[in-house]
């Protein structure tokens, strides 16, 4: 569980932050708000800190419990909305992970290796919601055909920030959407390792 | 203390705020990809009545409709592309690897392009969407006399072997609406290509003649044939490979056309030479 969280590194950056989000915006949208909680059961300051923690850890252990089993199927050559699968992503998310999966299965393909997280990091939070960066290299994963052969796409990028939107549905997290974003090298990304 | 509670909640606010954006940019045109290298653009659930009305009260529906009509428009032309390069691919690759499988269209995958709200589409687009989902037959190499057909189980140098398309080559005529557009297809294979394997590429109009037992021996294919010139044992097989073209013919709201979508498969050829003894 390697989140880091890098808007902590910098107090005086957070201040800069809100002070300029203040003066651009002069009323705070209605979902930029926190849920609002009662009175009599508004946390601590410390409260509401251990539960964006606890938030994220939660979110990016579905998202990582997703890539895993992503990485069982692709290895398989299958594409079966398993529990595995469900638990852990809805919407958009998961039907592209299906699309992805169809993909290789339709193409008579199955992977070799494993997609490797190179970094997660935690890029915002709100009451179960919960935005996160995860920089994916896939750089090493291999395609093998029905005859054996290497079919692995050349030149194509395969190096990717994810922008990831992960949200608690009945209670449990999952991933919901993602925009991708091609990296060769994750410079300047928070996820960088 | 009180300075670093402060702080503490100046970080979380600061949080919320940068969240927000973030969730709002995903939509029908943001990109995703995945291991493969490969992108996909996800669209929108099919909208269920209560999401129709909501959708009417949220935007400006002209603007809207051409904002996503020329998206669509592009993810079109893209893999108009990317299906032009497919075939260029097989016609022009040596071995026919490296090429992939056939595009896919953007809005495969269960998305439907229909529904109030929705922008018309063009008749051509309506029926190249129809053409990608149609689940044409694969087609494998067909070579006669079989080498199973002989004790050595090979395949002789110098004797005329028959090719032919083997698997379904004609489908339709079906129907499919896209976009509120019915389109009705016939797809049947309209030529084939045998890369043999030796470096010898063969060309055949149609789907070529199925070799039976009732041929003559060493009679040759009328339509498509081939006589190899070199085995290719004791070193291997030759991986020979048909590349199927289905011509597939449209018709949409009085309009009509020809898609073209490539098909290939590969099947393993043992070629020796057989030496016959005269006394």
């Amino acid at each position: 569980m390697a989140l880091r969280r890098r808007g902590f590194v910098s107090v005086g950056a957070a201040v800069a932050c809100c002070a300029l989000a203040a003066a651009c915006t002069p009323e705070p949208a209605p979902t930029t708000t926190p849920s609002p909680t009662p009175a009599a059961t508004t946390p601590s300051e410390s409260q509401i800190e251990r539960q964006i923690r606890l938030d994220y850890e939660a979110a990016e252990a579905a998202y990582r419990d997703n890539m895993a089993e992503q990485d069982r199927q692709s290895q398989l050559g299958t594409a079966v909305k398993t529990k595995e699968l469900t638990s852990t992503a809805s919407g958009r998310y998961l039907r592209f992970v299906l699309e992805v999966l169809s993909d290789i299965g339709d193409s008579g393909w199955r992977a070799e290796g494993v997609t490797n997280i190179r970094g997660v990091a935690s890029s915002g939070w709100r009451k179960d919601q919960v935005q996160l960066t995860a920089c994916e290299d896939s750089s090493a994963v291999k395609f093998i055909d029905k005859k054996g052969r290497d079919v692995t796409p050349k030149n194509a990028v395969r190096t990717y920030v994810q922008n990831l939107t992960v949200i608690r549905v009945g209670g449990r997290w999952k991933v919901s959407d993602v925009g991708s974003k091609p990296a060769r090298n994750y410079q300047g990304a928070p996820c960088a390792a | 203390m009180r300075g670093m509670i402060a702080l503490k909640i100046a970080f979380i606010v600061c949080t919320i705020a940068v969240a927000a954006p973030m969730s709002a940019s995903a939509d029908e045109t943001t990109k995703r990809c995945g291991k493969t290298g490969k992108c996909y653009v996800i669209a929108k659930r099919e909208p269920t009545a209560g999401m129709r009305k909501s959708s009417k009260v949220a935007g400006n529906g002209d603007d809207r409709a051409q904002h996503v009509r020329k998206k669509f428009a592009a993810a079109l032309a893209v893999y108009d592309r990317q299906l032009a390069r497919y075939r260029r691919c097989f016609l022009a690759n040596p071995n026919g690897a490296g090429c992939g499988r056939v595009p896919k269209s953007p809005w495969l995958g269960g998305e439907s392009f229909s529904g109030p709200g929705n922008p018309s589409i063009t008749a051509g687009q309506a029926a190249t969407i129809a053409v990608a989902r149609l689940q044409l037959p694969a087609i494998a190499p067909g070579i006669g006399p079989s080498p199973e057909l002989n004790p050595w189980n090979i395949a002789a140098v110098g004797y005329p072997l028959w090719l032919w398309a083997d698997g379904p080559t004609h489908v339709g005529p079906v129907s499919d609406s896209v976009g509120g557009l019915s389109v009705s297809l016939d797809a049947e294979v309209s030529s084939l290509t045998f890369r043999m394997g030796d470096g010898h590429t063969i060309s055949c109009p149609g789907s070529g003649q199925k070799w039976t037992t009732a041929v003559q021996p060493a009679a040759k294919s009328p339509s498509c044939g081939y006589s190899y010139a070199k085995p290719s044992l004791p070193d291997g097989n030759y991986t020979v490979a048909a590349i199927a073209n289905w011509a597939v013919t449209w018709t949409s709201n009085g309009q009509s056309g020809v898609i073209n979508v490539p098909a290939v498969d590969t099947t393993e050829l043992p070629v020796g030479e057989l030496q016959v003894l005269v006394r």
